[in-house]
């Protein structure tokens, strides 16, 4: 009997001294996350410095890379921030940000990537570096998060954690805000200064079976529509838009797909969003992206950023979000 | 379903645990074996539902088969039990070796085989051997009762049905039917709790790890592909630690899980890699099947009471179907007719030259460089990529150029994920498991030879230590997920 007590004894030992480990090292920034730490920090920055109700952009990186604000200010004439980083963040943070940088009689546009609308505690990399690295971040979520985020931490991003940034780091690469313009909107994408590498992953990216793994009832649900209560409360008007995606076969071919695409906007409907447009209108051939099957080049940024002007148009001018 | 996955762990096991306790409990050993015979064919069918048919076909038919030998008598027992051989391996070879016959038969006879993939089912080498091992075993006349049950929960007994240990009906029999299975015992418990967690340590930290050492080696190899001589060298050792601790942890799963359960399974490994010679290497590596082949093959053969020559023959026949066991392919037939020589050889020196003896240090550094080159030819996926990588290991295609020889920093953030350049570290801590700790039954205290006896684990250190380090498979799990073992593939 000592032995299994000894053997419990010896896992919940280790249990703890795991979650000292991690404890002692939330706050710390890690090299991995800096980027998505200085783009936000850059964007809110911006944010301050506008008095006047603006429009937000609010998402990962598919609004970072895929709309032209200038385009969106001069058409509306009213100031506009792309507040998209990075959907690997994860809905708390990225609602979290927008609720802090939205003030009343602003307007918020969201071409959200669609993991996001399944959102169930789901954690990643990206999310458990980032979660862990922001001082206060980890303590604001729910519980169970709270716990897989703990849980899901590598030793390896533990020890980042305890090492920090090293000295004389720069974020340096594609991403950050050393590659974006007045408005958050991403500098470097256009087609000229895309790599072999960067056109030969965009080539051969798979479907991705979003519809496969979609579940109506889970948590995305709950944030969106405490946020959208939220926007009510503060006349602040939110707009559920597509996010531009690569087009893929399977997204008409496959049922289970297909039904996924075609029937989100009214899902959003019926739990109180306001979702403009159809999902399969804003896909588009591989040829129109940088990197990835959510980033568009800047050239064809233009195209989609004339279909949302379009979308939005009646919505906008109609007054939403105006006091 | 896989040990070494969330599901079994937290919901299999634990159920399986409680229902078979509770049925011991209420219905004494019928109820007991009942819920295994139920658990086993859940576990074995979440991974094929299809597969289930066949193995219990196979259960059905053996079952029957080995009846008839019992009650008839002269010509008639020997003809069943040819019988129930040849189903047997009929089975086993339609799935394992009909499409290399027909390629094989393809490169001599002018035809073209229309060969389809099959898919292996999973276990069907072991729990084919196993009904092999049954029909012969009531031939001779070592068994003598067999009710459906117990024989249906000794052929799909979960812990050992995919990848081993083979084991013999009167081992688990004789406990199945033991007043002594009817009682919860906390020391096997105990035992099998320890043996579990050491086992899955050696899969998912250790193996999985090194596993990122050779596979891209032995692809690279598979398509040509240019690959230097230290990343081959690298390769072959990193996989032949990873073997090891992929087929030793999961036969320690497996003993866990059966002592977990009130039976002790036997040992399938002992500290193979500390072997001085390839006699005791075959003593200590896959146990079980040695034995297999040893009592039912090698033995019936003439084994060693007969002439020198016939008895190196014996064993060279005996190890080319060992090859082959493995797999069907020329690299398989290759590994088993070297293990096969060098056998040869050990046996020859023995009886030629007694009074030549290798320093025991020396031997086990011989069996050990021999056993991980063959290995190399055992992990290729055929003969041609096999003699690709000896070539680059032998520098047979150009010699090394002084910066390959670099040796990486040390870096602990970059060894945990066994990062580029961590290879050189990830060898020197398998060899020091390997060659520097006990072996997992040693430390478990498992008592070796006598099977009848219970396992006895003490020592609460030694508890706490597998606590903690079944709370380190578990966050590793979390981050990697579960992986295939590397024995379902045989």
């Amino acid at each position: 009997m000592k032995s299994i007590v000894g053997f419990f004894g010896g896992f919940c030992g280790a249990a703890l001294l795991w979650v000292l480990l991690v404890i002692g090292q939330l706050g710390n920034a890690t090299p991995d996350s800096q980027w998505v730490r200085q783009s936000y920090a850059y964007k809110r920055a911006l944010s301050r410095k506008i008095a006047a109700p603006k429009l937000v952009l609010v998402g990962g990186s598919a609004a970072l890379f895929s709309i032209n604000s200038i385009a969106l200010e001069d058409q509306y004439h009213r100031p506009v921030i792309n507040l998209g980083v990075n959907a690997g963040i994860s809905l708390p943070y990225i609602i979290d940000q927008a609720k802090a940088v939205l003030t009343p009689g602003d307007t918020a546009l969201l071409p959200l990537e669609y993991p996001l609308y399944n959102y169930h505690y789901t954690i990643n990399p990206v999310m458990v570096d980032f979660y862990l690295s922001e001082p206060g971040v980890l303590a604001k979520q729910a519980w169970p998060l709270q716990l897989k985020l703990l849980f899901a931490v590598t030793p390896k991003r533990v020890i980042q954690g305890y090492r920090g940034i090293p000295r004389g780091f720069t974020v340096q690469g594609l991403y950050g805000p050393h590659h974006m313009n007045a408005h958050g909107d991403q500098t470097h994408s256009e087609v000229a200064k895309q790599s072999e590498s960067q056109k030969a992953i965009v080539n051969s990216l798979t479907p991705r079976y979003y519809g496969k793994n979609f579940s109506k009832n889970n948590e995305a649900w709950n944030l969106l529509t405490s946020f959208q209560h939220w926007a009510d409360s503060q006349s602040i008007c939110l707009i559920f838009i597509p996010p531009s995606f690569l087009f893929q076969e399977a997204y008409l071919m496959d049922p289970v797909e297909n039904h996924f695409y075609t029937t989100l906007p009214d899902l959003a409907r019926k739990k109180g969003l306001t979702y403009l447009g159809s999902p399969l209108d804003y896909m588009f051939s591989p040829d129109y992206y940088f990197d990835t099957p959510y980033h568009l080049t800047a050239e064809a940024r233009e195209i989609y950023t004339t279909l949302i002007i379009e979308l939005i148009g009646p919505i906008i001018n109609k007054g939403c979000g105006k006091k | 379903m896989l040990f070494n996955s969330y599901l079994f762990i937290f919901i299999f096991l634990p159920v399986t645990l409680a229902l078979v306790g509770a049925g011991r409990y209420l219905y004494g050993t019928r109820g007991g074996l009942t819920c295994i015979v139920a658990a086993s064919l859940v576990f074995y069918g979440y991974w094929r539902p299809l597969f289930l048919t066949l193995l219990i076909g196979s259960i059905l038919v053996n079952h029957q088969i080995g009846l008839w030998i019992m009650t008839l008598s002269g010509k008639h027992r020997r003809a069943w039990l040819w019988t129930g051989i040849t189903l047997n391996i009929a089975v086993l070879g339609y799935f394992k070796y009909w499409n290399f016959f027909l390629g094989s038969l393809a490169h001599v006879l002018p035809f073209d085989p229309d060969i389809h993939p099959l898919v292996l089912p999973l276990g069907i080498s072991f729990y084919t051997f196993q009904q092999i091992a049954f029909l012969l075993d009531i031939y001779h006349k070592k068994i003598e009762r067999s009710s459906f049950v117990e024989y249906m929960a000794f052929v799909s007994f979960f812990p050992q049905l995919i990848a081993g240990p083979i084991v013999r009906y009167n081992t688990v029999h004789r406990q199945f039917i033991s007043p002594e299975w009817l009682r919860w015992n906390n020391e096997f418990f105990a035992t099998g709790l320890c043996l579990f967690s050491l086992g899955l340590f050696k899969k998912t930290v250790l193996a999985d790890q090194l596993a990122v050492f050779v596979g891209p080696v032995f692809n690279a190899g598979a398509r040509g592909d240019a690959v230097s001589a230290i990343e081959a060298w690298t390769a072959t050792l990193a996989y032949t630690f990873q073997l090891y601790f992929d087929f030793s942890g999961y036969a320690d799963m497996a003993l866990g899980l059966g002592a977990m359960l009130g039976i002790r399974l036997p040992d399938n490994f002992k500290s193979p890699y500390k072997a001085h010679n390839f006699i005791n290497f075959w003593q200590r590596w896959h146990i079980s099947l040695s034995r297999f082949f040893r009592d039912y093959l090698y033995i019936p053969l003439g084994g060693n009471r007969c002439s020198f020559s016939r008895h190196l023959r014996n064993l060279m026949i005996t190890m080319l179907l060992c090859g082959l066991w493995h797999g069907a392919g020329w690299q398989f037939i290759f590994w088993g007719g070297m293990h096969g020589l060098f056998l040869m050889l050990n046996h020859l020196r023995i009886s030629r030259l007694p009074n030549l003896r290798m320093p025991r240090p020396l031997g086990v550094l011989a069996t050990f460089s021999i056993i991980a080159l063959l290995w190399t030819a055992f992990r290729s996926v055929d003969m041609v990529t096999a003699l690709y990588l000896y070539k680059r290991m032998f520098c047979l295609s150009g010699f090394l150029t002084p910066a390959q020889f670099s040796f990486p920093t040390f870096d602990i953030a970059n060894f945990i994920t066994a990062g580029p350049g961590s290879a050189p570290y990830w060898l020197f801590l398998s060899a020091l498991i390997v060659w520097g700790l006990p072996n997992t039954a040693a430390w478990c205290r498992l008592p070796q030879e006598n099977m009848g006896s219970l396992p006895v684990f003490k020592g609460v250190t030694k508890a706490i230590m597998a606590g903690m380090l079944f709370f380190v498979c578990l966050k590793v799990l979390a981050g990697t997920g579960s992986s295939e073992f590397l024995y379902f593939n045989f």
